[in-house]
C-alpha cells in the first residue's frame, strides 16, 4: 500500500479538529479504502497534448423544445 | 374515454394542495424545507393567467422538488449538512443566495417548486442516511431510497410531486431512481448548467431530473438543458428534441451488453435478462461488447471524487457562513467548526482526498489513466452500438442502516453508475420488470445523445 501519514496529520492538513476515537476509526477506514485504489492498474505515460483548436462561436441554440407529447398527462404514483 | 386524459382539468391550486396533503400525511423523510405558501401563491397566479387566456410555459402546473444542494434565492440551502443547517449560523440565504440556472429555467417554464429535498450531506453517500434524517423508500419504508438524491426520489415515488431535480456525481440520480422505481437521467457532462449547484466533484457533477415516467422526465430535462454563459463547462450545442412515436419499435437499434462484474443479485440478473428480452422483442439487436476497465471504475471514481471533494470543501471555513465554533485562533476556529459541521462520511472523503493530493500523486495518476482508458473503451463500443445496457445497481434497495458505516459496502451500490460518470456520458435509469422491489435498467448513450436514451426508454415503458 502507498505509505501515508496518519489520520491525525491528514486531519490537521484538512483543517479538522477530530477526537482520538474519530481518528482511530478514520485510520482504519483509510486503510480499507486505499487497498482498492492501490490495486488500480499502473498508469501509462500521458499521451502528448494535442494543440487546442480554436473554434468560432457557434450560432445561438434554438429555443429549448417541449418534449411533452400533446396529450401527455404526467404520471403521479398513487393516482389512477 | 381515457380517464387520465379526458377528465376535467383540476386547477393548479387543487394539484398543489393534493401534493402538500400527501407530504403532510407522510413525508418519507424526503423533505428538508417546504415552501407551501409560495407554491400555493404561484399556483393561484398560474390559474389566473390560464383563465385570462395567457400562454403558459411547458411545465405549467407541474410540481417539482429540488435537491437541497441546488441554490435558491428564497429558501436556505443546507446541503443536508449540520455545517450549513445550524439556525444560529448564517445559512446560504439572502443576501448571499441566488437561484441556480436550473431553478431560473424551471420557473421560466412555469413549474411550481414545492421545496428542497433530503440528501447525503454534500451529495456524499449512496443511501441518504448521512444527512439530517434518513429518507425512506416508499416501496418499503424499512429500506433506503438510495442516494445521494434519495429525498428527491422518495418525494416523486410517494406522489408528492411530478418530478424532482437531483445531482449525480457517481450515480446519485440513477441509483435512487432505480431503488424507487422511477426514471432518472444523468445528462451528458456539459449539457445542463451547474451554476448554483454546490460542488462535490467538479469533473463529475451533473444535474438531472427524476420522474415517474419517461415523458415527464424528458420534459423537465428539456426545460433545464442547454448552454449557460454563467457555467463555462456547458457545451455550446443545441438540445435535440426527443420524439416519442405512438407505437415506437426499436428496429435497427444496436444495443451493447458488457459482461457484468460486481456479482449482481439474482433479482437484478433476472430483471436485466427480462429487459434485454423486451429490447429484442421490440426489434433491437443485442451485441456483446467488452469494457475491460469496468471492474476498476469504482476505485478510480473513489480516488478522483475524494480528491476533488477535499479541494471543493476547503472553502467551508465557517467564517463567512456556516456553523462557527469560537476558538482562540483563526486556524483553531476553522478546524473546530469544520469538525463539528462535517459528518463521518464527509470527513472520510476529505481525509482520503487530502492523502491522495499530498502523497505524490501516484494513485491519482493511476486513477486518471484508468478514467482515460474507460472513456476510450466506452467510445469504441459506442462506435459499433447505439446504446450500452447494464443494471443500474447490483442489488435492490438495501435495509436502512445495513451499509451506513461501511464505506466499501455503501459504494458498491454505485458499481455500474460510476463508469458513465467518469466518461461523462449520458445515462438513464428506468424500471426493469421486477418483483416486489424495483430494479433499474441503465442505458448509456453517446455524448449529447439523450434523445436516443429517452426514445428507447419510452418504447420500453410503452410495451411493458
Amino acid at each position: 500500500m502507498t505509505s501515508r501519514v496518519t489520520a491525525d496529520v491528514l486531519a490537521r492538513l484538512a483543517g479538522l479538529d477530530l477526537t482520538a476515537d474519530d481518528l482511530t476509526r478514520l485510520d482504519g477506514d483509510l486503510d480499507r479504502l486505499l487497498v482498492a485504489i492501490d490495486a488500480l492498474p499502473p498508469a501509462d505515460p500521458d499521451p502528448p497534448e494535442a494543440p487546442i483548436a480554436r473554434s468560432t462561436p457557434a450560432a445561438p441554440p434554438p429555443p429549448i423544445a417541449v418534449a411533452l407529447a400533446p396529450c401527455h398527462v404526467p404520471r403521479v404514483i398513487g393516482e389512477p | 374515454m381515457n380517464p387520465r386524459v379526458d377528465r376535467p382539468a383540476p386547477t393548479t391550486r387543487a394539484v398543489v394542495e393534493r401534493h402538500l396533503a400527501r407530504i403532510t400525511a407522510d413525508d418519507h423523510g424526503a423533505w428538508i424545507t417546504l415552501d407551501a405558501d409560495a407554491a400555493l401563491a404561484r399556483a393561484d397566479a398560474l390559474d389566473a393567467r390560464r383563465a385570462a387566456g395567457e400562454a403558459l410555459g411547458p411545465l405549467a402546473g407541474l410540481t417539482v422538488a429540488l435537491k437541497d444542494n441546488i441554490m435558491t434565492r428564497a429558501l436556505p440551502t443546507t446541503c443536508g449538512s449540520r455545517l450549513l443547517a445550524d439556525p444560529l449560523a448564517a445559512p446560504l440565504a439572502a443576501p448571499l443566495a441566488y437561484d441556480a440556472t436550473v431553478v431560473t429555467r424551471l420557473l421560466a417554464a412555469d413549474a411550481i417548486v414545492l421545496g428542497k429535498t433530503n440528501l447525503d450531506a454534500f451529495g456524499m453517500g449512496s443511501s441518504t442516511e448521512h444527512g439530517p434524517a434518513p429518507a425512506r423508500n416508499p416501496h418499503d419504508p424499512t429500506r433506503t431510497a438510495g442516494g445521494s438524491s434519495g429525498g428527491s426520489a422518495a418525494a416523486v415515488a410517494a406522489g408528492h410531486c411530478h418530478a424532482a431535480l437531483g445531482s449525480d456525481t457517481g450515480g446519485s440520480v440513477r441509483q435512487p431512481a432505480a431503488f424507487c422505481g422511477l426514471v432518472g437521467l444523468a445528462p451528458t457532462y456539459g449539457r445542463v448548467s451547474r451554476f448554483g449547484l454546490v460542488a462535490h466533484a467538479s469533473s463529475l457533477d451533473r444535474i438531472g431530473p427524476l420522474a415517474a415516467d419517461v415523458r415527464t422526465c424528458a420534459a423537465f430535462y428539456a426545460a433545464i438543458a442547454g448552454p449557460d454563459p454563467r457555467d463555462a463547462t456547458t457545451a455550446d450545442r443545441p438540445v435535440d428534441r426527443p420524439l416519442f412515436p405512438a407505437a415506437a419499435r426499436l428496429d435497427g437499434l444496436r444495443v451493447g451488453c458488457p459482461p457484468l462484474p460486481f456479482d449482481p443479485s439474482p433479482a437484478v440478473v433476472a430483471a436485466h435478462a427480462a429487459a434485454l428480452d423486451r429490447l429484442t422483442a421490440l426489434g433491437a439487436t443485442l451485441t456483446a461488447i467488452a469494457l475491460p476497465s469496468l471492474p476498476h471504475a469504482l476505485a478510480a471514481y473513489r480516488a478522483l471524487a475524494a480528491a476533488e471533494a477535499a479541494s471543493n470543501l476547503a472553502r467551508f471555513d465557517t467564517v463567512r457562513y456556516g456553523r462557527r465554533v469560537e476558538a482562540p485562533t483563526y486556524p483553531a476556529t476553522v478546524a473546530a467548526g469544520r469538525a463539528a459541521g462535517f459528518g463521518p462520511e464527509v470527513r472520510r472523503r476529505i481525509l482520503l482526498g487530502t492523502h491522495l493530493l499530498t502523497a505524490g500523486h501516484a494513485a491519482l495518476d493511476r486513477a486518471r489513466a484508468l478514467r482515460r482508458r474507460l472513456t476510450a473503451e466506452h467510445h469504441a463500443a459506442l462506435d459499433t452500438v447505439d446504446l450500452i445496457v447494464t443494471p443500474t445497481a447490483p442489488t435492490v434497495a438495501f435495509p436502512l442502516g445495513a451499509r451506513r458505516d461501511d464505506p466499501l459496502a455503501l459504494a458498491r451500490s454505485d458499481a455500474y453508475t460510476v463508469a458513465p460518470s467518469l466518461a461523462g456520458l449520458p445515462a438513464l435509469s428506468l424500471p426493469a420488470p421486477a418483483g416486489t422491489l424495483p430494479v433499474g435498467l441503465q442505458l448509456i448513450a453517446r455524448p449529447f445523445d439523450e434523445a436516443t436514451l429517452l426514445c428507447t426508454a419510452a418504447a420500453l415503458e410503452d410495451h411493458p
